[in-house]
C-alpha cells in the first residue's frame, strides 16, 4: 500500500510537470528579470530567499538556479490553478522567491542572509554553493529559528550530529556521493585490481570532509588500498601543474579529484596534458560529471573518466527528466547544470512540506520536511526521493558513469554513460 | 704464364670486395660527424643550459623573494586593520557573537574574505584559543567540530611588531598552516595586552609562490625554516637532503632555498649520453644495413658478369648473361653478350676458312698427284690388246670403270677445293625441276620411288644452271638412297616475297640431330659408299650462287632440304 501511494504521488507530479511545461511553453515568462521576485497579486503564503552566485567564477550555478526556480514556481502555480478550476482549494502555497547574488563571498552571503530574514521577512533561506558559507548560514538560521534549505553545497558536516533542526539538505551530500564512490571502486577492483589511491580536493571544508567520507566508505566496505597522497589546492586555482607533477612522481592507480565547475575542468585539462590520465584512473564521484564541466571541456574531456553529478541531463531516461531538461532549454537556450535541479527541488520541497504541514507556520513546515517524500526529475522509475527525518538529508539514487562521446547536448561533446546505479544506503 | 685459380678470382664480400671499402668509408662519413656533433652538443649544450638555468634562478630569486615578502606584508596589513577595529579585544574577553560586535565581525569577515585565509583566531595572553571566526575556506577544527587548536611545538619568531607561528606541516586530512599574530590592544584599566589576534593562513598559498622557480629545469625551490624543516611548492614536507645551491631569507627564519641537480633532472642528464650513443649505434646499424643491402644487390648483379667472363676465359663461348633490369649493369651485360657472340662468329669463321684452305690445298694436291697417274693407267689399260677371252674383256672394262670412278672422286675433290665461278643467268624454277625430274625419273621408278613436282613453276632465280642442277641432282640422289624401300620424293618451287625457294623432300629414314648438325662438313657421311663431300659441295655451290642451304630432318620421317635464293631483280641487275 505504501508503495502504491508513493507511485501515485510520483505520477501526479509527473503529470503536473508535463502539463505545466506544455502550458508555459506558449506563455511568456518574466522570471529572472529585475527585481528578482515573483510578484503575486496577493500576499504570498511562503517567501523563500535564495543565495546563489550570479556573477563571478561560480555565476553559472546561480544563473541556472534562476531559471529553475522560475520553473518550480510556475509549476506550483499551475498545480494550484488546476485544483482551483476543479473546485478544490489549492493545496500548495502561494510562493514568492527572492534570489540574491552572493558572488560566492562569505561576508556578502552572511550579510544578505540577515537582510533577507530581518529586513525582507523571508520565511525560508535557500542556497548556497560553498559549504563553509552554508555552515555559517546554518548556524545563523538555527539562532533565528528560520528554515534553511541547503541546495548546492555538499559537505556532510552540515547534516552531522548535532543536527540543526532548522537545516535540510535537498541534494546528495559528500558522504552519500563518496560512499557510492567507494562502492563503485570496490566493484571495479575485481576487474581492475587497483591498490593505490590519491586524493585532490579543494582546500576548504567540503574538500576535507569528502576525503573523510570516502575513506570511511572504503574502510566500511573493507576495500584493501593505500592512500598515497592527499593534496588540497586552493579554490579557483588556475594552475594545478605542481600538484599533478607531484602525483606523477609515483602515480597512483586511482586519483579522486573533488574539485567542481571550472576548477575541475582545469584540472582534467592539465592532468590530460601532463600525462596523468595515461597512468592513473581519474574519478570524481560528487559533481565532476556536471554539465558545466562537460560543456567547458568539450573534446578535452578524455573518455573513460569516472564521474557523477547531482543530476544528469541524460539519466534517468524518464518523461519527467526529459521534460525538465527540455523546458529548461526552452527557457534559457542552454542545457542545465545540476544546480538547476537542486534549486528546483528546494521550491518543490517547501511547497510539498507546506501542503503536508498540519500547522502552516515555520515549525509546521519544518516538521513536515522531516520524512517528506518528493518526486524529482533525477528520480529513476519506481523511486521517490525522501528526506531522512534524523539527519535532514535528502535520500536519492546516485548514478556514476564514464565520460563517453555524445553530441546530443551541445556544446558538450561528452556525456556520461555505462552507468552504475546506487540506491541510498539508508532505506525507509 | 700461370692462370689464376678459381679461388683467387672469386669475390668475397669482406676480404677483397670493393663495395666493402665503400661501406666502411660510408659508415665513417656518417658516424664520425655524428659522434663529433654529439660530443660537442653534450659538452657545450649541457654547460650552456646549466649556466642559463643558474642565471634564471638568480634573476627569479629576487622576484620570488618579493612575492613571498609581499604575501606576508599583505597579511600584515590585514592584521593591522583588524587590530585597529573597535572593540576588537572583546573577542577574547566577551561573547564574540554578541550583537554589539556584529559590525566588527562583519568588518573582520570582509577584510579576510580570501581563499588564502582559513579564519581569524583570538587567543588570550597565555595563547589559549578563545574565539575562531571562520573564513570562506575554513575547515574542521577549530571552526567546526571540536574547536581546538594546539600551538605546542610550533616555532615562534617576531616579524616586525608581529609574531609568526609555525608552519604547521600538513597532517592526514588537514592542510598546512601558519599564524600571523598581533597583540590586541590593552583593555581599559589594563596596561598589558589582553591577548592576540591571528590570521590563520593557508601555508600552501605561500609555498605556491615558488612555482616560478620550480619551472626552471635542473633546479628545485624549497621553503626552509631555521629549524631545518623544508617544504615543497605544494606545502608538503620535503625529503630532499641536498644542500642548497642558493638561499635567501624572506622573513625571520624563513628562507627560499634552491636545490641544484634535482634527481629528476640528474636522471635525464644521465640518460642523455646513453640516448645519444644509442642514436649513434642506431645510425650505424641503419647505415650499415642500408649499405649491406646495396652490396648484396650489387653483388647479385655483378656475379653473372664475373662468371660469364670466367666462362669465356675457359673457351665457353655459349655463355649468355640474362640482361635483367634497365641500368648500367644491364647495358654492360648486353654489350658482353654481343661481344661474346661476335667473337664466337669471328673465331668460327676463321676456323672455317682455315679448314677450307687446308682441305682445298690437300684436295688439289691429292687430285693432282692421283689424276695424272690415273690418266696414264687408263691409256695403258685401253691400249692393252683385246683378246677374245671374255674374262679379259670384263676385267679391262672393270678396271676402266674403277678408273672413271676414282677420277670422279678426284673431280669432286677439285670441285670442292677450287669451285668454278658461277655464270649466273635467270631461269625459272620449273625449268630446273622439270629437267631434274626427267633425269632421275628412271632411277626413281627403278627404286620404287614416287616423284612429285609441285609449286610455282614460273618462280625465277638467277644462278649457274649447271652448278644448281648438280646440287639438285645430288640432293635427289641422296633422297632416293635414303628410301631403300621406296617412298615419295617431292620437288617443289615457291616464290616468297623476294626469294625463290626450291625444296627437295623425301620420306626416307631422316637424320639424327647429331648427323644433321654435321651433315655439311666435308668427308662426313653415314653411308659406307659415300665420300662425304656431296652436301659440302652442294652447300658451297649454293653459297657461291648467292643462296642458302638449310636442312630439316627427323629420324624416321624424312628430310627436307631447302635452297633459298634471292630473286630480286635489283640485286642481280
Amino acid at each position: 500500500m505504501k508503495l502504491q501511494s508513493r507511485l501515485s504521488v510520483s505520477r501526479s507530479f509527473r503529470k503536473a510537470l508535463i502539463a505545466t511545461i506544455a502550458l508555459l511553453s506558449v506563455l511568456p515568462s518574466a522570471y529572472g528579470q529585475e527585481p528578482r521576485a515573483i510578484d503575486e497579486p496577493v500576499e504570498p503564503d511562503v517567501t523563500i530567499g535564495c543565495l546563489y552566485p550570479l556573477t563571478g567564477p561560480m555565476g553559472f550555478f546561480g544563473r541556472d538556479a534562476d531559471v529553475a526556480l522560475g520553473m518550480a514556481v510556475d509549476q506550483i502555480e499551475h498545480l494550484n490553478q488546476t485544483l482551483v478550476n476543479s473546485g478544490e482549494p489549492g493545496p500548495y502555497p502561494r510562493l514568492k522567491v527572492l534570489l540574491e547574488d552572493s558572488k560566492g563571498k562569505r561576508h556578502r552571503s552572511a550579510t544578505l542572509a540577515r537582510q533577507l530574514v530581518e529586513e525582507q521577512g523571508v520565511d525560508i533561506l535557500c542556497g548556497v554553493v560553498y559549504s563553509s558559507i552554508a555552515l555559517e548560514i546554518s548556524a545563523y538560521a538555527e539562532r533565528q529559528k528560520v528554515l534553511f534549505i541547503g541546495g548546492g553545497h555538499t559537505s556532510s558536516r552540515l547534516t552531522e550530529v548535532p543536527v540543526n533542526p532548522w537545516y535540510f539538505m535537498v541534494n546528495n551530500d559528500s558522504r552519500q556521493s563518496m560512499r557510492a564512490g567507494a562502492r563503485y571502486l570496490k566493484e571495479i577492483q575485481t576487474a581492475n585490481p587497483w591498490t593505490t589511491l590519491a586524493y585532490v580536493g579543494p582546500d576548504y571544508d567540503y574538500g576535507h570532509q569528502a576525503l573523510d567520507d570516502l575513506l570511511e566508505g572504503l574502510e566500511s566496505l573493507e576495500v584493501p588500498f593505500k592512500l598515497t597522497d592527499e593534496y588540497y589546492p586552493k579554490l579557483s586555482e588556475p594552475d594545478f601543474s605542481a600538484y599533478i607533477e607531484a602525483l606523477l612522481v609515483s602515480p597512483p592507480d586511482i586519483v579522486v579529484c573533488n574539485f567542481f565547475g571550472d576548477d575541475f575542468a582545469n584540472f582534467v585539462r592539465q592532468a590530460h596534458q601532463q600525462g596523468l590520465l595515461e597512468v592513473s584512473q581519474l574519478a570524481n564521484f560528487d559533481t565532476g560529471g556536471g554539465y558545466s564541466v562537460m560543456s567547458a571541456l568539450g573534446d578535452d574531456m578524455p573518455p573513460g573518466v569516472i564521474l557523477s553529478g547531482h543530476h544528469h541531463n541524460n539519466w534517468p531516461d524518464t518523461p519527467v527528466n526529459r521534460e525538465f531538461v527540455e523546458e529548461f532549454y526552452r527557457r534559457s537556450g542552454r542545457y542545465p547544470n545540476f544546480m538547476a535541479q537542486t534549486s528546483y527541488s528546494v521550491v518543490l520541497a517547501v511547497a510539498e512540506a507546506w501542503r503536508n504541514a498540519e500547522v502552516k507556520d515555520a515549525e509546521g513546515v519544518r516538521q513536515a520536511l522531516e520524512g517528506l517524500e518528493l518526486s524529482l526529475p533525477e528520480d529513476p522509475q519506481g523511486f521517490q526521493s525522501w528526506i531522512d527525518p534524523v539527519s535532514h538529508q535528502m535520500m536519492q539514487v546516485i548514478a556514476i558513469g564514464e565520460s563517453l562521446p555524445n553530441e546530443d547536448y551541445p556544446p558538450a561533446t561528452r556525456m556520461l554513460g555505462n552507468w552504475k546505479i546506487y540506491m541510498p544506503e539508508l532505506s525507509r | 704464364m700461370k692462370e689464376p685459380s678459381v679461388t683467387q678470382t672469386k669475390i668475397s664480400l669482406w676480404r677483397n670486395s670493393l663495395l666493402r671499402r665503400y661501406l666502411v668509408l660510408a659508415l665513417l662519413v656518417a658516424v664520425l660527424p655524428l659522434l663529433v656533433v654529439t660530443w660537442l652538443y653534450d659538452r657545450f649544450t649541457g654547460e650552456l643550459l646549466e649556466n642559463l638555468g643558474e642565471q634564471k634562478v638568480q634573476h627569479s630569486m629576487n622576484a620570488t623573494r618579493a612575492a613571498l615578502s609581499g604575501f606576508l606584508k599583505a597579511r600584515q596589513f590585514e592584521l593591522e586593520t583588524i587590530v585597529d577595529l573597535p572593540d576588537i579585544e572583546r573577542f577574547v574577553s566577551g561573547d564574540p557573537l554578541s550583537p554589539e560586535l556584529e559590525s566588527t565581525r562583519a568588518l573582520i569577515s570582509f577584510e579576510t574574505d580570501s581563499f588564502d585565509i582559513y579564519g581569524v583566531l583570538f587567543f588570550d595572553a597565555q595563547w589559549q584559543l578563545k574565539t575562531a571566526l571562520p573564513g570562506v575556506v575554513s575547515s574542521g577544527s577549530p571552526y567546526w567540530g571540536e574547536k581546538q587548536l594546539s600551538l605546542a611545538g610550533l616555532p615562534r619568531r617576531n616579524f616586525a611588531d608581529f609574531v609568526l607561528i609555525g608552519p604547521q606541516a600538513p597532517l592526514p586530512g588537514r592542510s598546512g598552516w601558519f599564524l600571523f599574530a598581533a597583540p590586541l590592544p590593552a583593555t581599559s584599566g589594563e596596561t598589558s595586552s589582553s591577548g592576540f589576534v591571528a590570521l590563520h593562513v593557508r601555508f600552501a598559498s605561500l609555498t605556491e609562490l615558488l612555482k616560478s622557480q620550480a619551472r626552471i629545469d635542473g633546479f628545485r625551490p624549497l621553503l626552509s625554516t631555521a629549524e631545518g624543516h623544508r617544504f615543497t611548492v605544494n606545502g608538503q614536507p620535503a625529503m630532499e637532503q641536498t644542500p642548497s645551491w642558493l638561499s635567501e631569507e624572506f622573513a625571520p627564519g624563513w628562507s627560499i632555498e634552491v636545490i641544484k641537480h634535482d634527481p629528476a633532472v640528474d636522471l635525464s642528464q644521465e640518460l642523455r649520453r646513453p640516448v645519444f650513443l644509442l642514436g649513434v649505434g642506431a645510425s650505424v646499424v641503419l647505415v650499415g644495413g642500408f649499405f649491406m643491402t646495396l652490396i648484396l644487390r650489387l653483388k647479385r648483379r655483378f656475379v653473372p658478369l664475373i662468371e660469364g667472363a670466367e666462362a669465356v676465359s675457359r673457351g665457353d663461348w655459349n655463355v649468355h648473361i640474362p640482361p635483367d633490369g634497365n641500368d648500367e649493369i644491364t647495358l654492360l651485360a648486353r654489350a658482353f653478350n654481343r661481344m661474346g657472340g661476335r667473337l664466337k662468329a669471328l673465331i668460327d669463321s676463321r676456323l672455317e676458312v682455315e679448314k677450307k684452305a687446308v682441305l682445298g690445298e690437300f684436295s688439289a694436291s691429292i687430285a693432282h698427284e692421283v689424276r695424272n697417274p690415273l690418266a696414264t693407267i687408263k691409256v695403258c689399260v685401253q691400249s692393252f690388246p683385246v683378246d677374245e677371252d671374255p674374262r679379259s674383256k670384263e676385267l679391262i672394262t672393270l678396271v676402266l670403270e674403277e678408273i672413271d670412278r676414282v677420277n670422279g672422286v678426284v673431280e669432286n675433290l677439285l670441285s670442292f677445293a677450287r669451285p668454278f665461278d658461277p655464270e649466273r643467268v635467270w631461269f625459272t624454277g620449273g625449268d630446273l625441276l622439270r629437267r631434274l625430274a626427267a633425269l632421275i625419273e628412271p632411277l626413281a621408278v627403278r627404286e620404287n620411288t614416287n616423284l612429285f613436282l609441285s609449286g610455282d613453276m614460273d618462280a625465277c632465280l638467277c644462278v649457274d644452271e649447271n652448278q644448281i642442277q648438280q646440287v639438285l641432282m645430288n640432293l635427289a640422289l641422296n633422297s632416293i638412297q635414303a628410301m631403300p624401300e621406296g617412298g615419295e620424293l617431292r620437288l617443289d618451287v615457291q616464290a616468297f616475297k623476294q626469294n625463290t625457294v626450291i625444296t627437295v623432300s623425301d620420306t626416307g629414314s631422316g637424320m639424327t640431330p647429331e648427323a644433321l648438325e654435321r651433315a655439311t662438313e666435308p668427308f662426313y657421311t653415314t653411308r659406307t659408299q659415300g665420300t662425304g663431300l656431296g652436301l659440302s659441295i652442294s652447300k658451297r655451290l649454293v653459297q657461291l650462287n648467292g643462296g642458302k642451304l638449310s636442312i630439316n630432318s627427323e629420324p624416321g620421317t624424312g628430310t627436307r632440304v631447302s635452297l633459298i635464293f634471292n630473286a630480286s631483280k635489283g640485286t642481280h641487275g
